[in-house]
């Protein structure tokens, strides 16, 4: 069936291509994707290949001639079987019957020639080849691993929805890795296959010419008053960069000044790898707030840097070193056999009888004056501080609510003298602080905690806490407490029945914080609370006094701030 | 080995790679005959030819579109714009092609160009001639951005720019033009692109700066080093990629940032420096990150251009800032 094969559009809109070289001469039979002629645009040369098995009739022009796209290019004069391919793109006469106005054009220009810019390996991705496809099928290699191409050598014949095309090497070098098989489906901008290129050859050498400088002097206006001057400067540069940017830290060099530099403290134990503690900004600000020493909180953040949580785990053990855990047996539960741990005997312990001594013998004295005097009454409840803005201080928050309750109920700060039934009602909170200590229970009291603030309250804490450590606390500052505190919590221990020592009427025990299951209106949430038990003198106080100083102790502690 | 400016550096490597690359040429507004404005290219016409040192009209967009074609088809163009603030007709050559035309053609081509300008104030210049407008280039793909603050490094790094594949906006700091000599060998060793230079280790703060502010930087580096505080003084150098490994690792070290740079505030390159290193060391900084910088207004006239320009001592005081925290 004869039929009339025009020029297709080679792309991007060419109106017209130059007939480099007919490839066929009319007579001849020339099958599916033979090339016909080479065109030049003004892109490239490309070869346009036959859409039809068939046999030539006539050649529409000559080597050398301007041919504009759409026009008749070659006749056939018997054409069989279906085009492999089905264009889009395809060119459409209209004398043309519909079954053969099938063609296919290869519309992917040939790349120019070019050099690699650079030595070493790299990889070459499938490039688009045109019109936005996401994908093209691998037809066949044209090269494997090992073989050296040239650019321009056909690396890969490709099929798309439009075409087979052949992807020519964008390099010279070796092919390294073949990413893909053939009839391998390959998205659009994936690694195609890896090359070696060779450098660019170094031809930069040494040169000895020296050039005289010819910077003269210049003052026009725009180029502005420059600052000139023949001093030298000197540098002593490092790069740091391809090292592994790490570098050891040196030992820091004792100030010269400590006056402008005395808030910067060099770590006390370095332990991270840059010798600081890692954390957050957030969590530095908190630990600040709290007093603590970020280099003696252990960390267990995902990269290395102490948490939140660490800073409160350190202040829940009392800001010592963490204990060191018992070793849980590898593999397995423990059983009655192996690995049923008993800890050792403690060495520093008298074991036997032996007399009290010190402050156990003041316990003595108090505890049993509490039991034949004190009629003694238990309060519990629980505050709910997940409301609680970041960076509360807990114990200088308990003592302001210590503070709340003695300013609604003035009757749970005060003394009773049971043998007079006379009651002595304080205008000011001092706060005995119970502290336990290895030689017993040491309680150093806080003078005037209604009129301080939370940073005072800290600083008093922080004083306490060093004074009985290194059992420096006198006996003046332990006397006349009108209200106690027992913060036992940090230890164990939710609730208690804590004991008030005469001539005070009250004491409040908190225990460790912890996250409860809160029900809340729809369901049901995890807040943090602080169990609280209070103890009260039944001889001179009533249960609804104790009843509404624990409401207004909550009520303060409950706070966002 | 002869004791050089800045620009005399500039001029010598230029004049090197004139001479050691036939490819390379040298273009601009008055380069010449006239040998540049400021002087960075006195001599080269005498000596390599008009044919390879060309005068051109005033059009930037011209001088940069040239260079890219040029480039594009092997050469290597040295293009010279006179002042930063003539640069702007340029943009949309160097953002549209010279950044892209190695993606567009997939690798095919690409634009092996230098772009020069004289960059920063500091100089009591008229307006348009003291702009610094480095973060308007580092935020273009495809293109490097490079400021040398010192004679050998703007020997170095601008054989390095001409060698480099890809374009290179280099913008050199007026000001430190001719400030002070330096020992520079003209031997054709090029400084690594994409490298922070350290001036001077420390242990308590880091200042990152670039440009003609490396002067102010290591005057205040100084004076907190007499009142005990360590300053770590890093020159970026390459704007655009940041060397991000040695700016991390010196803030790693000493948990603390200030970045001073001469260009306005507001989205310059201390905002995108703060923010990956608030990314990748969040846990390592120490007090907050400082910057140092212009004002979110024109550079003003040679008046207040004093105000205006980060002094010794807002660097100084944004240190005392950061030992606070």
């Amino acid at each position: 069936m004869p039929t009339t094969f025009n020029l297709p559009d080679l792309g991007e809109g060419l109106q017209e291509a130059e007939i480099v070289e007919w490839k066929v001469k009319e007579g001849d039979t020339v099958k599916v994707d033979d090339p016909l002629v080479a065109v030049e645009t003004d892109k490239a040369v490309v070869d346009v290949p036959s859409p039809y098995n068939g046999k030539i009739k006539k050649l529409h022009w000559a080597n050398g001639d301007i041919v504009p796209t759409h026009s008749a290019l070659v006749d056939f004069d018997e054409v069989d079987g279906a085009p492999a391919e089905d264009d889009a793109e395809a060119d459409e006469p209209a004398e043309q019957p519909k079954e053969e106005k099938k063609t296919k054009a290869e519309s992917k220009p040939a790349p120019k020639k070019k050099k690699s810019s650079g030595g070493g390996s790299t990889t070459f991705n499938l490039p688009d080849l045109g019109e936005g496809l996401q994908e093209a099928e691998i037809v066949e290699w044209k090269v494997s691993v090992g073989d050296t191409v040239k650019v321009d050598d056909p690396l890969v014949a490709v099929e798309t929805d439009k075409a087979v095309v052949d992807v020519p090497s964008p390099y010279e070098g070796e092919i390294t890795a073949l990413h893909w098989e053939n009839g391998d489906v390959v998205p659009t901008h994936s690694a195609l296959c890896d090359f070696k290129v060779e450098g660019e050859a170094s031809d930069e050498d040494d040169s000895d010419e020296e050039e005289e400088s010819k910077g003269g002097d210049d003052s026009g206006t725009v180029v502005g008053k420059m600052a000139t001057s023949d001093d030298e400067l000197e540098e002593t540069v490092v790069i740091r960069k391809g090292k592994g940017g790490r570098r050891e830290r040196k030992p820091k060099k004792p100030a010269a000044s400590q006056a402008q530099a005395k808030s910067f403290t060099p770590p006390k134990n370095i332990t991270h790898g840059t010798g600081k503690p890692k954390a957050s900004p957030a969590t530095r600000l908190y630990a600040k707030e709290h007093g603590v020493d970020l280099t003696q909180v252990p960390a267990t953040g995902s990269k290395g840097q102490i948490t939140k949580s660490d800073v409160d785990n350190f202040l829940q053990s009392g800001g010592a070193q963490p204990q060191h855990q018992a070793q849980q047996p590898m593999g397995g539960m423990p059983s009655f056999g192996g690995g049923w741990d008993v800890p050792p005997h403690a060495e520093d312990v008298t074991y036997g009888p032996q007399q009290l001594k010190g402050p156990r013998r003041a316990m003595h004295k108090s505890m049993t004056a509490a039991r034949s005097q004190v009629m003694e009454c238990t309060l519990f409840d629980d505050a709910d501080i997940h409301g609680w803005m970041p960076g509360q201080d807990i114990t200088a928050r308990i003592i302001r609510a210590v503070v709340a309750g003695c300013r609604t109920v003035p009757q749970m700060n005060a003394w009773y003298d049971g043998d007079k039934m006379e009651m002595t009602i304080h205008r000011h909170v001092d706060l005995a602080m119970a502290v336990d200590t290895p030689d017993g229970l040491i309680v150093p009291v806080i003078r005037d905690a209604d009129s301080k603030n939370g940073q005072q309250l800290r600083e008093d804490l922080n004083v306490i806490k060093q004074k009985t450590r290194s059992r420096e606390v006198a006996p003046e500052d332990m006397k006349n407490p009108t209200i106690t505190l027992s913060n036992f919590g940090m230890m164990a221990g939710r609730y208690a029945t804590p004991v008030v020592v005469p001539p005070q009427v009250a004491i409040l025990g908190t225990g460790g914080l912890r996250h409860d299951v809160v029900p809340v209106m729809g369901g049901v949430e995890t807040h943090k609370r602080v169990p609280l038990s209070i103890t009260f003198d039944h001889r001179c106080l009533t249960g609804g006094e104790a009843c509404r100083w624990l409401a207004a102790v909550i009520k303060d502690l409950e706070k966002p701030y | 080995m002869a004791k050089v400016t800045l620009i005399e550096a500039l001029n010598m490597a230029m004049a090197h790679e004139l001479n050691n690359d036939k490819s390379v040429v040298v273009l601009g507004e008055d380069v010449g005959v006239n040998g540049g404005v400021f002087r960075a290219t006195a001599g080269l016409q005498e000596q390599f030819g008009k044919d390879r040192v060309i005068d051109t009209p005033l059009a930037e967009a011209l001088i940069a579109g040239i260079s890219i074609v040029m480039a594009s088809q092997g050469m290597k163009p040295v293009a010279e714009i006179q002042f930063s603030g003539f640069i702007y007709p340029a943009v949309d050559q160097m953002i549209n092609h010279a950044g892209r035309l190695r993606t567009r053609t997939r690798g095919r081509m690409h634009v092996p160009m230098v772009l020069r300008a004289p960059s920063g104030g500091g100089i009591h210049a008229p307006e348009h001639h003291s702009e610094s407008n480095e973060a308007m280039f580092a935020h273009m793909p495809g293109i490097r951005v490079v400021m040398p603050s010192s004679p050998q490094r703007g020997y170095g790094l601008l054989l390095a720019a001409i060698r480099d594949p890809d374009p290179v906006v280099f913008l050199e700091p007026t000001r430190m033009y001719r400030m002070n000599k330096q020992n520079v060998e003209d031997n054709g060793e090029a400084l690594p692109l994409d490298t922070a230079f350290v001036l001077k280790e420390g242990d308590d703060v880091t200042l990152v700066s670039w440009g003609a502010m490396i002067h102010e930087t290591l005057q205040a580096a100084k004076q907190m080093e007499e009142e005990g505080i360590s300053c770590e003084v890093i020159d970026l150098a390459t704007i655009s990629p940041v060397d991000f490994v040695s700016v991390l690792a010196s803030v790693e070290h000493s948990g603390r940032l200030v970045i001073i740079h001469v260009a306005p505030r507001t989205a310059g390159m201390g905002a995108e420096i703060a923010a990956e290193v608030a990314e990748k060391a969040l846990f390592s900084i120490e007090a907050p990150i400082q910057r140092v910088a212009g004002y979110d207004t024109p550079m003003p006239l040679f008046k207040l251009e004093h105000d205006y320009m980060p002094s010794v001592n807002r660097i100084v005081k944004a240190i005392r800032k950061t030992m606070e925290d």
